[in-house]
C-alpha cells in the first residue's frame, strides 16, 4: 500500500495506470459511437441506436485487450487501486441506470401521447445531450480521464448550438463523433510510437534469464 | 546545526541498502513498488533497460530476495510475473526513509 501522503509515489502510480487509458481507444469508440448513431438517425435506423454502443463497447474492450496490452506490458494493480476501480464502476453504474431511464423518459416523450411528457418534445435531443455529458463528465472525473470532462461540455454545446439554430438531429451527433475520432487517432498514433510492437511474445523473456 | 548531527546524518548514509541504490533497480523497484505486479515487458518498456540489463538486474533482486518471478499463464499466453516481496517492500521503505532523512538534514 503506498503512503497516502507520499504524492511523488501516488503520481507514479497515477501515470501508469493513465499509461493504459490513453491509447485513444476509447476516444475512438465514442466518436465511431456518436457518428454511427448520427448515420442511423439520418438513414431512419435510429432503433438501432442502443445496440451500437452495446456492440462497439465489447468490440472496443476486446481490440484493447490484444492492442494496449502487448505492447505496453501486463501490469496488476494494487488492490487498494483495484477497490478503487470497484467504487467507480458502481458510481458509473449508477449514472449509466440514470442514463438509460432519463434515455427511456425521453423517448416515450417522443413517441406517445403522454401529456406528462409531452414538454420534452419542445427539448428536442437536449435531454439526451444532457445524459451523453453526465456519463462522459463522471467518466472523466472518476477515472482521472480529463479530456471526457471536455468531450462532454463540447457535446453539450454541440447538441445546445444545433437546437438554437434547428438544425437536423443527426448534426451534432456526426460533427462531434468526427472530432472526437480524430482527437482518438492522434492518441493512438502517439501511442503507437512510443509502445511499438517488436516482438511476438509478451512477458516473456527471451534471453537472460 | 552541530557538527555531531552531520555526522549522523552522514553515517546514515553507509546504512542505505547498495542493492536498492543502483538506478535501475532503485526505478524497477519504485515501479514494482506502486502496483502489485507487472511483466517483464512492462518494465522494459518504463524502465528503459534492454532486455539483458533488466535480467540481470532482475537476478540480482531476485537473490536478494526482494523480488519473486512467478511464470504463469494468462488467457493461455505464458507470463513472467514480477512481484515485490514482502522483504523487498520493507527494504525499499526503509531506503526512502533513510535516504530522505539523511538528505533532509543536510545544510543547504
Amino acid at each position: 500500500m503506498i503512503d497516502p501522503n507520499d504524492k511523488n509515489l501516488q503520481a507514479i502510480e497515477k501515470k501508469i495506470y493513465l499509461a493504459y487509458q490513453n491509447d485513444g481507444l476509447w476516444d475512438i469508440f465514442l466518436g465511431v459511437t456518436l457518428f454511427v448513431s448520427g448515420l442511423l438517425m439520418k438513414t431512419d435506423n435510429a432503433v438501432f441506436m442502443g445496440i451500437a454502443p452495446a456492440v462497439l463497447i465489447v468490440l472496443a474492450a476486446n481490440i484493447k485487450k490484444s492492442f494496449t496490452r502487448p505492447r505496453l506490458g501486463f501490469i496488476k494493480f494494487s488492490q487498494e487501486r483495484q477497490f478503487k476501480e470497484k467504487k467507480r464502476r458502481f458510481v458509473l453504474t449508477i449514472v449509466l441506470t440514470f442514463t438509460v431511464v432519463l434515455g427511456l423518459v425521453n423517448f416515450l416523450a417522443f413517441s406517445s401521447d403522454i401529456d406528462v411528457l409531452s414538454y420534452m418534445r419542445d427539448l428536442g435531443f437536449m435531454p439526451f445531450a444532457f445524459v451523453i455529458a453526465l456519463v462522459l463528465g463522471s467518466v472523466g472525473l472518476l477515472f482521472g480521464m480529463h479530456r471526457f470532462m471536455l468531450y462532454a461540455i463540447l457535446i453539450f454545446l454541440a447538441f445546445l448550438g444545433a437546437h438554437i439554430a434547428h438544425s437536423e438531429p443527426p448534426v451534432p451527433f456526426v460533427f462531434m463523433g468526427i472530432i472526437i475520432t480524430i482527437v482518438g487517432l492522434v492518441y493512438l498514433v502517439r501511442f503507437m510510437r512510443k509502445y511499438p510492437l517488436n516482438r511476438t511474445d509478451y512477458g516473456q523473456p527471451t534471453g537472460g534469464r | 546545526m552541530d557538527r555531531d548531527d552531520d555526522r549522523k546524518n552522514i553515517s546514515a548514509l553507509a546504512g542505505i541498502d547498495r542493492i536498492i541504490h543502483e538506478p535501475a533497480r532503485l526505478s524497477i523497484l519504485t515501479y514494482l513498488y506502486v502496483i502489485e505486479g507487472a511483466d517483464f515487458l512492462f518494465l522494459e518498456r518504463q524502465t528503459g533497460l534492454t532486455r539483458g540489463n533488466l535480467s540481470s538486474h532482475l537476478s540480482k533482486l531476485e537473490k536478494a530476495g526482494y523480488v519473486k518471478i512467478n511464470k504463469e499463464f494468462i488467457e493461455k499466453i505464458p507470463h513472467t510475473l514480477i512481484m515485490l516481496t514482502d522483504k523487498g517492500r520493507q527494504a525499499f521503505r526503509t531506503y526512502k526513509e533513510n535516504l530522505k532523512k539523511t538528505l533532509d538534514g543536510l545544510p543547504d
